[in-house]
């Protein structure tokens, strides 16, 4: 078992998580903390990054909304090393993304600290908005009330990794009553040191937590293997997969959620896919008509033969698509099937190659 | 390009590997090759081979160009080699070659096909209709072929052929033909070859007919094959439509036996040699048989397993261990025909001595080659270069080695002191061109850098040669054999006398950069300083020493010494005043097993030199020798012979039963199990001898500094282990000597100038040109993610860090365009490649 920290919330749990990040700052841990907090001109919670410990208390991590997947954001500040030591907030499917971006080059990990949110889900946007806008008190009402926590997006409610890996502390909520105390775990000796420093006292976690982490991941299981074996039958064949993105606008807003879609510029931006006229016409000629715009089942199945390996299950791909799509259903379906094939699991570990650069000639002899 | 008419003219006699592996590095260095064959076909006895030890895979296209890659048809070479400067003159043999190296006039005969190649369509049309059929050479005579036939089924753009000694003239073909392409009369064609600079002969093996051993039944039972008889059977255009049925009745094979040395290691045939690679073909054919028939049971009779490369051991023990091949220490008296039509009995003698009769369905004879060949004259021919694996049985490994060094003799003799101007390229350098830096690093100056930088001084090429000790030579101060010790030492006089070599001592290369023909190396010397160097290739031979173990009591008693303490002490005559009355040898101690499971190459050969030295001596010491495997391949067989006649006692022991070694008041005690009286044995020599083996030297630093990886054993890892073994996997830097495998001196000699061969294409001309296709980076849209660097499988991809960039080294990129394939975003392209290019290709493919 990890060390274990109980911090008392009395009754103000956005208060108490916001103190201990100010402590980061105060104590001279980290030199910025990255954090989600409302905007003065909106409740949704944006990533913040905070220097001024005053400021911080301002920061609400766990309030069941997440406009996207932050990883992205926390790479903008980590591309390279700056000296600075950077404390960062993060879901874990953030984490598990900043671990493939990482391993893609795109960050630099050596100075940071991760703090990971042990992840009852988020809300979509709007209903967060509506409900937070009706709730001031939404994000201690969310972790208290089971009820409330039936409103977190499709994606989330099959999610079976809503434990932080790879984080140095995690942040752990389940089985802990938010209104009397939340925990805090020591992942790494390095989290172990911060917990030290901060004059934390070290104990056991409460022994109901383990029951109740299982209980939520079997019923997360069971949604899972429903929800999955829906959606192969929908998407098991390429007309099928055509039909099931048969709404596609091409406006390629899951690639721009995507937080492992990396690429400065998407192949699909590029000349590659910038036909000339004599091609669609072409394309029109031999079936006497063509759908435009093109290439919308050849851009799904690009993305996934990019990421199905690296994709961390985080939804928002369904989150922004404008025809409601169930984008993330299938791309998690898929993505588990490959992930199973080369025993590769995103984010676990910063040292596991990324599939495809290891050659091993009886990989896939076993079929999907 | 350089004109054909301006380069130097070399001829290659013999285009089996040895003889297209020259062909090609020389075509490489700025020759022009003709290439000839009496066979009908090039690609000499791999052509019929599909599989190759130690990887199981074919791989001979890895012998192709790299640096000038658009001068050869860059395709599976078993199909057929098709290159700008090698011409190859199939079924064409040399009458005599007169003059002196650099212009030599050599006379041909070629036999004509009786099929005109600019007419034929490959219709097939003659071959339907030739009443004639023998015996299919191609398929190990299992299968029939006509008197007009294609010599190798799968060589492209080869059209049919004429078996003279077959047709009888009934002209059906020629009348069926419908382009008369066919010309029954055609008569020999002699052509005399003039201003030739210089000859190679590689005529390759001739191969032992096992017909000669009637007790085997060979060409009487139709179940007994010969191990490239067994390769035809598994290749899928072989005599078969199914790969795994036996010849006599096309049953399914499930239980087979191999029987080595048929033809070899037999003094009654008077072949007093070892073909070397027999025993491994056999582990390989076994672990084919294993991955090919379900169920196979598959047994080795052998006398010796001589699994004398780098990583053989480990490849056997996976056969034995894993895939669960019986290994029978055994030579089989005979085959016979069972009862039951098509099976054969094999009796034998089992580890117990127990006569066993046991049924198989197919037996396999491990012929080797033929003895004693006889040279025609022109090889002793001033400028006529032979490989020293001429017509020995030798792996490709060894036969790629010794045609590099056939190919740096060659050159040495024949290239002009302005060879640069012949070899380089007169058009005009575009950006991605780049100068080359005609210089070399050698690291390290044992045997095999001494020769690579003496070899390479040859070429005109300067080099510096950097020696961690304060002396040259390497383990050399340790050599006793006076031709050996004669031999280094006159290397170290001519590197230290020759003007374009300098020679730092005490030195030891700390950083190394840069890409090949412009690489920086930093030297620090001695206490002098530091040194910069630049330079356009670099070698490394950073070699090996004697094996430290603690195996049989070693070093814990002074009458139990090594192979190399008893070389020496019978050398400086230590032992003349108390000759030993008895002396046992053990071999193998602490090698062939985990955690060194290699041999070592040298030990066998030390151990049979020191006792028939002791014998000579001293005609009355008793001298025992516990041996696992005695590894005297190729002619070294001899001194097996030798030592056996001489009345040296062979006891022969498993790693599970070894001999022990006890100390018991003054005397030393060594127990062991001997197989032939099935017993006990003991005895109390004065001297216990132990073979320890060789290790590498300790090369971490260098493998880092100079990315090249090391084998589980630390020995270099070459970029591959048959066809490219002096190659490292960077472009530019080569490896040889005993820090890539163990070896004799004599072998680390003939390593540094294949490496010097291999080194001397980069730095044959003054550009270094990119090919047609080739990789380039977009940077405005790449996201340096870095995964073309790990995929590529060249190493020819680096992040420029100043320029935050990915580059590509034009040199050692191939264009396999793995880097395409891996890049999301298409940042990366392959000239000729581009993505909508093949879309369309796509488009129209699928409708």
């Amino acid at each position: 078992m990890h060390p274990f920290v109980i911090i008392k919330t009395d009754g103000h749990l956005s208060n108490a998580v916001a103190g201990f990040l100010k402590k980061l700052l105060t104590e001279q841990i980290a030199d910025a903390v990255l954090a989600a907090a409302p905007t003065p001109y909106s409740l949704l919670p944006m990533p913040t990054l905070f220097t001024a410990p005053d400021l911080i208390e301002k920061a609400d991590p766990l309030a069941p909304a997440a406009p996207f997947n932050s990883a992205r954001q926390a790479i903008s500040v980590l591309k390279h090393d700056t000296g600075k030591r950077i404390a960062l907030v993060l879901r874990p499917c953030e984490i598990r993304a900043l671990i493939e971006l990482a391993k893609l080059k795109q960050c630099s990990l050596d100075n940071t600290l991760l703090i990971g949110i042990e992840c009852l889900g988020r809300m979509e946007n709007s209903v967060y908005l509506e409900s937070a806008s009706q709730n001031p008190g939404l994000t201690q009402a969310f972790y208290e009330d089971p009820d409330l926590q039936k409103h977190i997006c499709s994606s989330c409610a099959i999610c079976t990794r809503f434990q932080p890996v790879h984080a140095d502390i995690s942040l752990c909520l389940v089985g802990m009553p938010a209104n009397e105390c939340i925990g805090l775990s020591a992942e790494t000796e390095a989290g172990l040191s911060v917990l030290k420093q901060l004059g934390f006292e070290t104990s056991e976690a409460p022994a109901r937590r383990e029951d109740q982490i299982h209980r939520l991941l079997d019923e997360r299981k069971a949604s899972k293997a429903a929800l999955l074996s829906e959606n192969k039958d929908k998407t098991d064949s390429i007309e099928k997969f055509q039909r099931y993105f048969a709404d596609c606008l091409n406006c390629h807003n899951c690639r721009v959620a995507c937080p492992v879609c990396y690429c400065r510029e998407c192949v699909f931006l590029t000349d590659v896919f910038a036909h000339d006229p004599e091609v669609l016409l072409r394309r029109a000629s031999k079936k006497g008509m063509v759908k435009l715009p093109a290439d919308t089942t050849m851009f799904h199945m690009t993305r996934m033969a990019h990421i199905a390996h690296a994709c961390v299950a985080c939804g928002h791909c369904s989150s922004v698509c404008p025809s409601h799509i169930p984008v993330a259903d299938v791309f998690i379906r898929v993505a588990e099937e490959i992930q199973k094939l080369y025993d590769y699991e995103p984010g676990r570990d910063l040292s596991e190659a990324i599939p495809l650069l290891v050659f091993d000639e009886n990989t896939g002899n076993e079929g999907i | 390009m350089v004109p054909n008419n301006t380069r130097p003219h070399v001829l290659i006699i013999g285009a089996g590997i040895s003889g297209m592996h020259a062909a090609i590095d020389l075509a490489e260095t700025g020759c022009r090759v003709t290439l000839v064959d009496k066979a009908a076909a090039s690609g000499g006895i791999l052509s019929q081979i599909d599989h190759q030890f130690p990887d199981d895979h074919c791989g001979m296209c890895r012998i192709l160009p790299m640096i000038n890659r658009d001068d050869c048809r860059q395709t599976c070479l078993r199909r057929g080699l098709d290159h700008d400067h090698i011409r190859i003159l199939t079924q064409t043999e040399v009458l005599g070659i007169t003059g002196a190296p650099g212009n030599m006039t050599v006379t041909l005969a070629t036999t004509p096909t009786g099929v005109d190649p600019e007419r034929c369509t490959d219709c097939g049309e003659c071959e339907t209709v030739c009443p004639v059929e023998i015996p299919d050479q191609f398929n190990a005579s299992l299968s029939f072929s006509k008197a007009i036939y294609k010599p190798v089924p799968h060589q492209s753009g080869t059209k049919r052929t004429i078996n003279w000694d077959a047709c009888n003239r009934c002209d059906a073909c020629r009348k069926i033909c419908p382009e008369s392409a066919i010309n029954l009369d055609a008569a020999s064609r002699p052509q005399t070859l003039q201003n030739i600079a210089g000859v190679i002969y590689t005529p390759g093996a001739e191969l032992f007919d096992p017909r000669a051993v009637d007790l085997y039944g060979f060409g009487i039972l139709p179940n007994v094959v010969t191990s490239t008889g067994f390769e035809r059977i598994l290749n899928s255009a072989g005599p078969f439509a199914d790969i795994t049925v036996r010849p006599s009745d096309h049953l399914p094979i499930k239980k087979i036996a191999w029987l080595q040395c048929v033809g070899s290691r037999n003094l009654m045939l008077g072949a007093d040699h070892c073909s070397t690679a027999c025993c491994m073909i056999a582990v390989k054919e076994a672990i084919l048989a294993h991955e090919k028939i379900e169920g196979a049971e598959t047994t080795i009779f052998y006398m010796d397993m001589r699994t004398f490369g780098r990583d053989f051991q480990r490849y056997k023990d996976r056969a034995e261990f894993e895939l669960g091949v019986r290994f029978i220490r055994c030579r089989v008296h005979s085959i016979e025909p069972a009862d039951t039509p098509g099976d054969l009995i094999i009796s034998y003698v089992d580890a117990e001595g127990h006569r066993i009769e046991e049924i198989f369905d197919l037996a396999i004879l491990s012929t080797g080659r033929k003895p004693a060949p006889v040279l025609p004259d022109f090889v002793r021919h001033d400028g006529g270069f032979m490989p020293d694996s001429v017509q020995q049985f030798k792996d490709i490994s060894e036969s790629v080695i010794a045609s590099g060094a056939a190919a740096a003799g060659l050159l040495k003799k024949i290239l002009p002191k302005t060879h640069e101007k012949t070899a380089s390229d007169d058009s005009p350098a575009d950006s991605q061109s780049r100068p080359v830096e005609k210089t070399a690093l050698v690291v390290g100056g044992g045997p095999a850098g001494l020769s690579a930088a003496l070899t390479l001084a040859g070429f005109y090429v300067k080099v510096a040669l950097v020696e961690k000790q304060d002396a040259l030579g390497g383990n050399a101060a340790h050599i006793v054999d006076k031709d050996t010790k004669e031999s280094i030492a006159q290397l170290i006089t001519n590197v230290m006398n020759h003007p374009l070599i300098t020679v730092y001592k005490n030195a030891q290369v700390i950083n190394h950069q840069g890409i090949p023909g412009r690489f920086v190396s930093r030297i620090r010397l001695g206490e002098e300083g530091e040194k910069i160097l630049v330079h356009g290739a670099t070698v490394i031979v950073t070699g090996g020493h004697a094996a430290q173990t603690d195996a049989y009591g070693s070093g814990t008693d002074d009458r139990i010494i090594t192979q190399f303490d008893l070389e020496k002490r019978l050398h400086d005559g230590e032992l003349d005043q108390l000759p030993p009355k008895s002396v046992v040898m053990i071999q193998c101690a602490g090698s062939r097993e985990e955690p060194a499971n290699y041999c070592s190459r040298i030990c066998c050969i030390k151990a049979l030199n020191n006792a028939i030295g002791l014998k000579e001596k001293w005609p009355e010491t008793d001298i025992r020798i516990f041996y696992r495997d005695i590894m005297t391949t190729g002619d070294t067989e001899t001194l097996y012979t030798e030592a056996r006649r001489k009345g040296i006692c062979f006891i022969p022991f498993d790693v599970s039963r070894k001999p022990s070694v006890s100390i018991n008041g003054p005397d030393i005690i060594v127990t062991g199990h001997d197989p032939i009286k099935n017993a006990a044995v003991s005895f109390k020599p004065d001297m216990v001898v132990l073979s320890t083996g060789v290790s590498p030297n300790p090369s971490d630093d260098i493998a880092r500094m100079f990315f090249i990886p090391l084998t589980v054993d630390a020995f270099f890892k070459e970029a591959d282990y048959k066809w490219r073994p002096v190659d490292s996997p960077r472009e530019g830097i080569f490896v040889a000597g005993l820090g890539r495998a163990p070896q004799t001196a004599l072998q680390s000699i003939q390593e540094g100038e294949a490496a010097a061969c291999r080194a001397f294409r980069i730095l044959a001309s003054d550009l270094i040109k990119p090919q047609r296709v080739t990789a380039i980076v977009r940077h405005a849209i790449c996201s340096r993610c870095e995964l073309c660097i790990d995929t590529c499988p060249y190493g020819a991809r680096f992040a420029d860090t100043e320029q935050n960039r990915i580059m590509v080294d034009v040199a050692a990129c191939q264009g396999c365009g793995a880097c395409a394939a891996i890049c999301p975003n298409s940042a990366t392209l392959l000239g000729d490649f581009e993505d909508h290019r093949v879309m369309d290709a796509l488009e129209t493919a699928i409708g």
